[in-house]
């Protein structure tokens, strides 16, 4: 048998079609899922009509098409976009298209149709997501994507394996956000190139939606994909995610895949993720991620902004909700805290199955008391899309993927990068806050 | 496929470390009439290039890190960029650029673009492509005489010589 180094190497082998010759040192995969959304595939159909392509029958039945970016559209390009991506995912009987129900990461791991060890590409740089779910996953550009759509496999070369070790609990504070900036501040913005991520949380701490936070994050510090090694989280969410159907997922089954992995590394990054504080990456990039206390001036906020497929899931909602009660008991406003008033504050549910529980819980009726404008599950703002673009010489702290020079609005508006925490807490201030405020501080 | 060697005289635009898609082309401004794409970056950096038809960036470390927009690339390519030289190339953004037909070299690990190319900024060099076994090896002549060395994969070489990727897929049928 076989004895591979890393997870990684594993699915990668595992993931490469027989018979295909190598291009130099990239091989010949096969993906278990291509994930795709209306702008980034309607780019590449002109292409793929004009030259007579067609979607290759071994991959058709895996494609994951997801309506999520221009959702709804808000202009007469966008919705022309938008009908060019449904035109062509009707006429190719895509049956897996999803049409505004969230997006595209978080409606990814939803589904059923995403098994752990798959080996994934998809269309957008965030596809990397999927690691939560001990997955290869990486994003292509929209002509990878077709590439292996007409193929039925991309060529992909294998990059060295880099263990990155959680251990500890973290504060109620910290969350999934917190800990991915803290890792593209260790490794560097982009410092990652070259490399696959393989993330161990050691003390059972992280839940499986700030596993998505932190693997969504991967594609910053520059690694090809980010995975999480499986675990019983892992086995409780597909598990949840089936319904306690009788699924074969369990101790047993990882042990049987990681059994010939000798999980040997040659660099490993460590965390103890009791010691993290509130992080904030300012503008223009992830290169000046600092902890938030350590802020010289008050930033004032315009917008606070929490979604996009960093965040907006459901355990960031109990802890905005957690936070906004303890505002409450220490501050005592009547008639319960509010945002500031010159603070702008845009919530949005990364899937339609996370707002209907958020709304369950009560967690957005107490959000809307708090000043909050909840908006239908999409991309949102991050990326310059829609509901939410902020104006000229303004400020939004969002926790949204991206902090770049134009990012939700224009070129002289700046964006800031936290957790939700942090963020639920600063539309309550105005400015920039550290949320220790009010859940005592702790001195590392 | 045949392999030749390329040769190609570009006015060079530098960039710097850390330039990502957004800055290059921005979100907001995404579209997929590909006619109506243009890196207003390039024309910001470098004054008076826009008038130069084909353009060589020079980049430092990190370029193009960030989104998959396949619309970026087609944005440098409308503003006549042919061939990208850098530190380092983030993966997606490298591999977009070889399939717009836009030649994407690394120089060797330790060398910096900055310390190489400060004083020639403006003058025209000329860049010979070499495709080798699993490498294309760019040589770089500047005006004053000046060489140096980048390399690409050939799988993402290849693509670029085909005319970026359409063509290789047809050229494979």
């Amino acid at each position: 048998m076989k004895k591979y180094r890393t997870i990684y190497e594993k699915i990668y082998e595992k993931s490469r079609r027989p018979g295909v010759k190598p291009a130099g040192d990239y091989k010949a995969l096969v993906p278990g899922l291509i994930l795709g959304h209306d702008p980034l595939v309607a780019i590449m159909i002109d292409d793929f009509e004009k030259n007579g392509f067609k979607i290759n029958p071994a991959v058709k039945d895996i494609c994951f098409f997801t309506a999520d970016h221009f959702a709804p559209p808000a202009s007469a390009e966008r919705a022309n976009i938008l009908k060019k991506f449904l035109d062509f995912s009707f006429g190719n009987d895509i049956k897996n298209l999803k049409i505004f129900e969230g997006i595209c990461h978080q409606l990814m791991v939803e589904n059923e149709s995403l098994a752990p060890f798959s080996y994934v590409i998809g269309s957008d740089s965030h596809t990397c997501t999927a690691g939560a779910l001990a997955c290869l996953a990486s994003g292509y550009g929209s002509m990878d994507i077709m590439h292996a759509m007409v193929e039925g496999h991309i060529f992909e070369k294998k990059f060295s394996a880099v263990k990155v070790d959680f251990k500890g609990k973290m504060p109620d504070y910290i969350d999934g956000r917190d800990i991915a900036l803290a890792l593209i501040k260790k490794t560097g913005e982009g410092g990652a190139g070259d490399t696959a991520l393989e993330y161990f949380d050691n003390s059972g701490a992280l839940e499986m939606d700030d596993r998505l936070s932190i693997a969504c994050a991967t594609v910053e510090t520059g690694a090809a994909a980010g995975i999480f090694a499986a675990d019983n989280i892992l086995i409780d969410y597909i598990l949840k995610r089936s319904g306690r159907k009788k699924i074969k997922f369990g101790v047993a089954e990882i042990e049987k895949y990681y059994g010939d992995i000798s999980f040997e590394y040659e660099k490993t990054l460590r965390f103890d993720l009791s010691r993290i504080n509130p992080l904030v990456a300012i503008p223009h990039d992830f290169s000046k991620i600092y902890e938030v206390e350590s802020l010289k001036k008050d930033v004032m906020l315009d917008q606070v902004f929490i979604g996009s497929c960093a965040s907006g899931r459901l355990l960031d909602f109990k802890r905005m909700c957690e936070t906004i009660d303890r505002i409450n008991s220490k501050k005592k406003t009547a008639g319960g805290a509010r945002r500031n008033k010159k603070t702008r504050l845009i919530i949005t549910p990364a899937s339609q199955k996370i707002f209907i529980e958020a709304m369950k819980a009560g967690y957005i009726e107490k959000l809307i008391n708090f000043g909050a404008v909840i908006t239908n599950p999409s991309c949102g703002p991050c990326g310059g899309i829609d509901k939410g673009i902020i104006g000229g010489g303004e400020i939004c702290l969002t926790t949204a993927t991206r902090n770049f020079r134009g990012r939700m609005g224009p070129l002289d508006s700046s964006v800031y990068i936290s957790s939700a925490v942090t963020a639920i807490y600063s539309a309550y201030a105005g400015i920039v806050a550290d949320p220790r405020e009010i859940y005592g501080r702790k001195v590392n | 496929m045949k392999k030749k060697e390329i040769i190609l005289s570009l006015t060079p635009s530098f960039f710097g470390d850390n330039v990502n898609t957004d800055l290059i082309h921005a979100p907001s401004n995404f579209t997929i009439d590909r006619d109506r794409l243009r890196s207003d970056y390039v024309s910001r950096k470098n004054k008076n290039i826009d008038e130069c038809p084909e353009k060589i960036i020079i980049a430092g470390e990190n370029f193009g890190l960030g989104s998959s927009r396949f619309s970026t690339v087609i944005a440098l390519k409308n503003t006549g960029v042919r061939c990208v030289i850098a530190d380092s190339i983030s993966r997606i953004f490298e591999r977009n650029l070889a399939c717009c037909a836009i030649f994407a070299f690394r120089f060797a690990p330790g060398f910096r673009a900055a310390e190489f190319f400060n004083d020639e900024l403006h003058s025209a060099i000329e860049v010979k492509i070499e495709p080798r076994a699993k490498k294309a090896v760019a040589l770089i002549k500047q005006a004053g005489g000046k060489t140096a060395e980048a390399f690409a994969d050939i799988y993402l070489y290849e693509i670029a010589a085909a005319g970026g990727m359409v063509n290789y897929i047809a050229g494979k049928k």
